[in-house]
């Protein structure tokens, strides 16, 4: 009998597995655990340096097509997961666990490493207010955050930020910025007395992306490859659970289907399938620690008590698209060595809204040109044209709201093993955005109110709540050391269990408390 | 000018080639017909008749179809035009002759400046033209 059973192996089971085998515990770690078997041949160098001599069918769409998933859709989607060499990231989804959604679109991915594979990797430590509506404190997560950063290798700086985004102790240096977003950090540190009582800070990110070598893998090369390929200096769960295989610290099982758990007195037993026979199989152990993303892990408690009645509610930050100009770039030939993910971070202590958002500043050197071809109300020549001149003077902001910025969704289980999700269609307040847009002018960063977008609720990609944490828990909720309800053996280590969502990207969070709550259940 | 395709190589062949002519003026290389083609036939799979119809008549009347696709995209009225549009980018970045019209590679701001004003003129025209020419096709 194994002592603790893990299941998933995303950034919140990793973190779990790493806390135990600190403890010196050896477990078994359940995944379906895909893996990237695309046969593509790997890009070194630069990115624009390669396409010119090469033909990047391959690398960016794939004889599949999967590339253009939706261009041909003409669905908004997450670009980066059409790229033919993270398919795997959310391979058999629509399959392993089917969904019916109204006015959401989930992302799920069932890959080793889940959906961290294909992050943006911002990882922000949470402070007291991020934690507000939790039953725990922040120093309980303080001391994980503190491994965690050592483990990773987080690039950042002592900035403006400090005070949302807590201790800077052992940051790497920040990466460097690309063109664009030093006109923008240039022009804050002129005008940052003016913004700051305007409630707008900006600041470096907290990224896992090395700016120095760091436990064996290199650092950053800026060649705008982010998007196309698994990159060694971009950490992803799989860095830890790979080293954790290789040092023979757990058991790891690919390859199984979690469907459901039953205790008794003295155990807990999993049943699973094998999704490569359709074997049934039963694992037993002494603790089970869920960790297979927030609706996942929701789909095995409901399907583990047969419950196709509890309707639960689903968590997620709803996000803005704000496109932003630069009209000092304007021409300028594009920043072909940029780091292609998030530059700068803005936090915005919003009087309007009550409440902190924040902002990632983003470059777009990284996925194709053709991506942003139709965004501008021109010809099909002028848009080509756009693309050349405008691009390059161009980022975009992804705006952050608390997952309480719009009702929950309910997710529930039909008997024909469906999981319906259904939010409520909620617009944003864009007239809200005023004094921001001001803020960001004075940035040199200009967009129009009729340029942002709302994407599908489901595409921030935080998913959280559906078994929160109360420090009197009812059923389907844990208490403050991640216990389900009405069991004794069963731990929630995942976002399942949050009450709120900050305004934040939420893995560090999660991970932090995914190992707290692995001490927890350890130590019981 | 456009020239019409090798008649054994098909409809959608010729579709490529217009819409190719449409965002680059040029004879499309074979390797992106083929891979057009393939795009082409999951969106038309996937399409409404009516709007399968209406991009054949206009690719029968020679019609201008950088307009058509302006006014349609627009107006809201022809959307598979405009994913068609949208695939043929989307493969032409992919093949290294293309990427200079797709990546500035030298600095000017002026040129930048004129580059986007010949598109807002280019644009205006278009949109006439298209508005005019959607009028004319029936969809069903
Ligand atoms: C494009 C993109 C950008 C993002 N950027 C950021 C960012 O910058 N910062 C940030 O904080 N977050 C970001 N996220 C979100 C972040 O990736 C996720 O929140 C996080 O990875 C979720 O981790 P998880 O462990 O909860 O679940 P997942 O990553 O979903 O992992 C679930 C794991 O459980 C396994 N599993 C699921 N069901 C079963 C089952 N029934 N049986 C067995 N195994 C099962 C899967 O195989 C997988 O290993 C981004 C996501 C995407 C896609």
């Amino acid at each position: 009998m194994a002592k603790f059973i893990v299941v998933g192996s995303g950034a919140a089971g990793v973190a779990a597995a790493l806390e135990l085998v600190r403890r010196g515990v050896r477990p078994l770690l359940l995944d379906v655990g895909y893996t990237n078997h695309a046969d593509l041949p790997r890009v070194h160098g630069n990115l624009y340096d390669y396409r010119r001599g090469h033909d990047s069918f391959d690398l960016h769409i794939g004889p599949d097509l999967g590339g253009l998933a939706s261009a041909l859709a003409n669905e908004p989607g997450v670009a980066k997961l059409n790229a033919p060499n993270m398919a795997f990231v959310t391979r058999d989804a629509d399959r392993l666990a089917p969904l019916e959604q109204t006015h959401f679109q989930a992302v799920q991915s069932f890959a080793a490493g889940g959906l961290g594979n294909a992050w943006g990797a911002g990882l922000y430590r949470w402070t007291e207010n991020d934690l507000d509506n939790f039953p725990i404190a922040l120093s309980a997560l303080q001391p994980y955050f503190d491994v965690l950063t050592r483990e990773v290798g987080i690039s950042g700086q002592d900035d403006d930020l400090s005070r949302f985004f807590g201790d800077p102790a052992g940051l790497l240096p920040p990466l460097t910025l690309s063109y664009n977003a030093r006109l923008a950090h240039d022009a804050y540190l002129k005008k940052r007395d003016a913004l700051q009582r305007a409630g707008v800070y900006l600041g470096f990110p907290r990224v896992a992306a090395l700016s120095r070598p760091h436990n064996g893998r290199p650092a950053c090369d800026y060649n705008n490859l982010e998007f196309w390929q698994a990159q060694p200096y971009i950490y992803t769960p799989v860095v830890t659970l790979q080293e954790m295989i290789s040092r023979d610290q757990i058991d790891y099982r690919p390859g199984m289907l979690v469907h459901s758990w039953q205790e008794n007195d003295n155990a807990v037993t999993v049943q699973a399938t094998d999704i490569h026979n359709q074997a049934p199989l039963q694992f037993t152990g002494s603790t089970l620690l869920l960790a297979a993303g927030a609706i996942n892990t929701a789909r095995i408690a409901l399907q583990s008590r047969n419950d196709f009645s509890t309707r639960l509610p689903l968590l997620e930050n709803p996000i803005l698209q704000i496109p932003l100009i630069l009209p000092r770039s304007i021409g300028r030939r594009l920043d072909t060595h940029a780091f292609g993910l998030v530059q700068l971070n803005l936090v915005w202590q919003s009087a309007g809204h009550g409440t902190l958002l924040q902002g990632s500043l983003i470059e777009l050197t990284a996925p194709m040109r053709s991506e942003f071809f139709g965004r501008f109300p021109l010809s099909a020549r002028g848009n080509l044209a756009a693309m050349r001149t405008l691009l390059p003077a161009m980022m975009m902001m992804q705006l952050y709201y608390p997952g309480s910025a719009q009702p929950p969704a309910e997710l529930s289980l039909s008997p024909n093993g469906r999981l319906r999700i259904v939010a409520p269609p909620h617009n944003l307040d864009r007239g809200a955005l005023a004094p921001l847009l001001a803020a960001l002018r004075s940035l040199g960063l200009w967009t129009h109110p009729a340029l942002i977008q709302q994407p599908p609720t489901g595409h921030a990609i935080h998913y959280a709540g559906t078994l929160p944490m109360n420090d009197d828990p009812a059923a389907y909720q844990c208490d403050p050391t991640g216990r389900l309800h009405g069991t004794r053996r069963v731990f929630v280590a995942d976002s399942a269990g949050f009450p709120t969502l900050p305004a934040k990207n939420m893995s560090f969070g999660m991970m932090a408390n995914a190992m707290r709550i692995a001490a927890t259940a350890a130590g019981s | 000018m456009l020239k019409q395709a090798d008649p054994t190589s098909g409809e959608r062949a010729f579709e490529a080639q217009s819409v190719y002519w449409a965002l680059f003026r040029g004879d499309a290389p074979f390797i992106l017909i083929q891979r057009y083609e393939q795009a082409a036939r999951q969106l038309d799979g996937a399409a409404n008749p009516g709007d399968i119809s209406a991009i054949h008549q206009l690719l029968a009347q020679r019609a201008d179809l950088e307009a058509a696709e302006l006014a349609g995209r627009l107006t809201g009225r022809l959307p598979l035009l405009t994913r068609k549009f949208s695939a043929m980018t989307y493969l032409a970045e992919t093949l290294p002759d293309h990427q200079r019209f797709y990546i500035n590679r030298r600095s000017s701001l002026a040129g930048g400046v004129m580059m986007l004003t010949w598109a807002g003129m280019l644009t205006a025209v278009k949109l006439a033209r298209g508005l005019w020419l959607l009028r004319s096709v029936r969809r069903g």
